[in-house]
């Protein structure tokens, strides 16, 4: 009895300190986002490579059975956990992830791609090589319309949601990981091009947009090199965007 | 009823694409995007495949039912697989039809127009759902889907773990392929009411018995065992 007194008035003498309130919801909060994990969005034209993306995700080979995906479709809780080169770790448990046909019928219809996006951390937009050669990102075409239709969907995002490119399919360029770096070269053009169309389309929220990067989901030794990248960039993201939170 | 096919998509377009039997048009154009029912989908789902695999792919059929999609029209459509596009994935046919209130999906949509891959595929549907080849669960399943008493929910002729949209759904995958579920959970669904029923017959009959029997001894139901009266209440001791 004693003991419960003393416990309870420690809570009441805590409780009358300034600020504890704030220390203790931050706490709380904490916690849950721990807990609650991330949650990702994998959108893109239709063979762009999104079911081959969260394959790997989850550490899987690409499915042998692989079908053009009629419905969406809900994705087991998975964990990512990956050691990134600069020593930074991607530890988070993706929750609530839908897999999604990419024909532009999936990405209009209400419960199609806005819905895979509305609670999503990060949106993962996956296109291809071909795509970004073939300028398919100027006014009128697939990419293009893809993200002015992403413009219009940030508002009904998550606030802080992260926008992050993946070209997928530089295995049909080079044909190892080695040439990677003077593909990149080779594409700059390109890139910076992309680069400028996507932050000019996304205003006011090109702040949400992470990069682009060059990937292959097919060829392992590129996938590994390029998801580091990728999730730097997003890890970054995430980090600028707490420091902005905190100068606020 | 309007009837059309919903085609594959083997050249990995950005639309879907259907026919009316005759001409070829985006999807769209017969159904926006935007009233889609959620949880309407083009083909078999990825979950049946991965579940029965690859060497019953060609067995398979999947079939959705949405009552009172637009007003009191109802969507029926029914999907099967149908070969692999340009990448090597699986690709998907399907019927769609657009019915007034009670009216059944007729199966007699021509497919002349089609292509040759697709014709192939669309003769084998048509010829499944309009001939009565025993042993085939995954026919019956549809046809159970057709006959099923009119409800406002959505439902499937198979139920799925994966989707994002509940479904009643009739039939239901297990290790020994389709089964049909409606039916024990029916069986179920009676067996609990009859017990629900019974149960509230004895305890009313308990209930009015209890209230009944001091009422009769208080007038004179002769007791061989001795009673103790207090006030018009007799209570007997044993």
């Amino acid at each position: 009895m004693p003991a419960a007194l003393t416990v309870f008035r420690a809570f009441l003498f805590l409780a009358s300190s300034p600020g504890i309130e704030r220390h203790f919801v931050r706490l709380v909060k904490g916690a849950l986002d721990w807990w609650s994990g991330k949650k990702i969005a994998v959108i893109g034209p239709t063979a762009s490579g999104k079911d081959s993306f969260l394959a790997r995700l989850q550490n899987r080979e690409i499915p042998e059975v692989h079908s053009n995906s009629p419905m969406g479709e809900k994705v087991k809780s998975f964990r990512v956990k990956l050691a990134l080169s600069n020593h930074q770790v991607i530890d988070i448990t993706c929750k609530g992830v839908i897999n999604i046909g990419g024909e532009t019928d999936y990405r209009d219809a209400p419960s199609g791609w806005l819905s895979v996006c509305a609670d999503a951390d990060v949106v993962f937009y996956v296109m291809t090589v071909n795509d970004l050669s073939k300028k398919r990102y100027l006014k009128g075409r697939r990419i293009r319309q893809d993200l002015d239709w992403l413009q219009t969907a940030m508002p009904h995002l998550k606030p802080g949601a992260l926008i992050h490119i993946l070209i997928n399919k530089i295995d049909q360029e080079i044909e190892s990981h080695i040439d990677y770096r003077s593909l990149a070269e080779e594409l700059a053009e390109d890139l910076r091009a992309l680069n400028a169309i996507v932050k000019n389309v996304l205003h006011p929220y090109e702040s949400s947009y992470t990069g682009a990067t060059l990937i292959s989901m097919k060829n392992k030794q590129i996938y590994t090199r390029a998801i580091n990248d990728a999730l730097r960039s997003v890890y970054s993201g995430f980090y600028g965007t707490v420091k902005r939170k905190k100068a606020e | 009823m309007r009837a059309y096919w919903i085609l594959p998509n083997r050249d990995q377009k950005d639309e879907i694409y259907a026919s009316d039997g005759e001409t070829i048009r985006p999807l769209r154009q017969i159904l926006d995007p935007k009233f889609r029912p959620e949880g309407f989908s083009h083909g078999v789902p990825t979950e049946l495949l991965e579940k029965f695999g690859p060497k019953a792919f060609a067995e398979i059929l999947f079939a959705q039912r949405f009552p009172n999609w637009s007003g009191d029209k109802q969507l029926f459509s029914v999907s099967t697989t149908a070969g692999l596009d340009s990448s090597g994935r699986v690709v998907h046919l399907g019927l769609l039809f657009i019915l007034e209130p009670h009216e059944r999906p007729r199966f007699e949509l021509p497919y002349a127009s089609l292509s040759e891959e697709d014709k192939a595929y669309a003769s084998a549907l048509i010829h499944r759902m309009t001939s009565s080849v025993r042993g085939d669960s995954w026919t019956q399943s549809v046809r159970d889907l057709i006959e099923l008493p009119s409800d406002s929910r959505p439902a499937t002729n198979v139920a799925l773990d994966r989707s994002v949209v509940r479904f009643r759904s009739l039939y239901v995958v297990g290790p020994g392929g389709l089964t049909k579920k409606a039916v024990n959970r029916s069986k179920w669904r009676t067996t609990a009411i009859v017990l629900l029923t019974l149960f509230a017959v004895v305890v009313a009959w308990l209930f009015v018995h209890s209230k009944n029997r001091p009422l009769a001894l208080r007038h004179g139901e002769q007791s061989s065992r001795p009673t103790v009266q207090i006030g018009v209440v007799t209570w007997r001791f044993n």
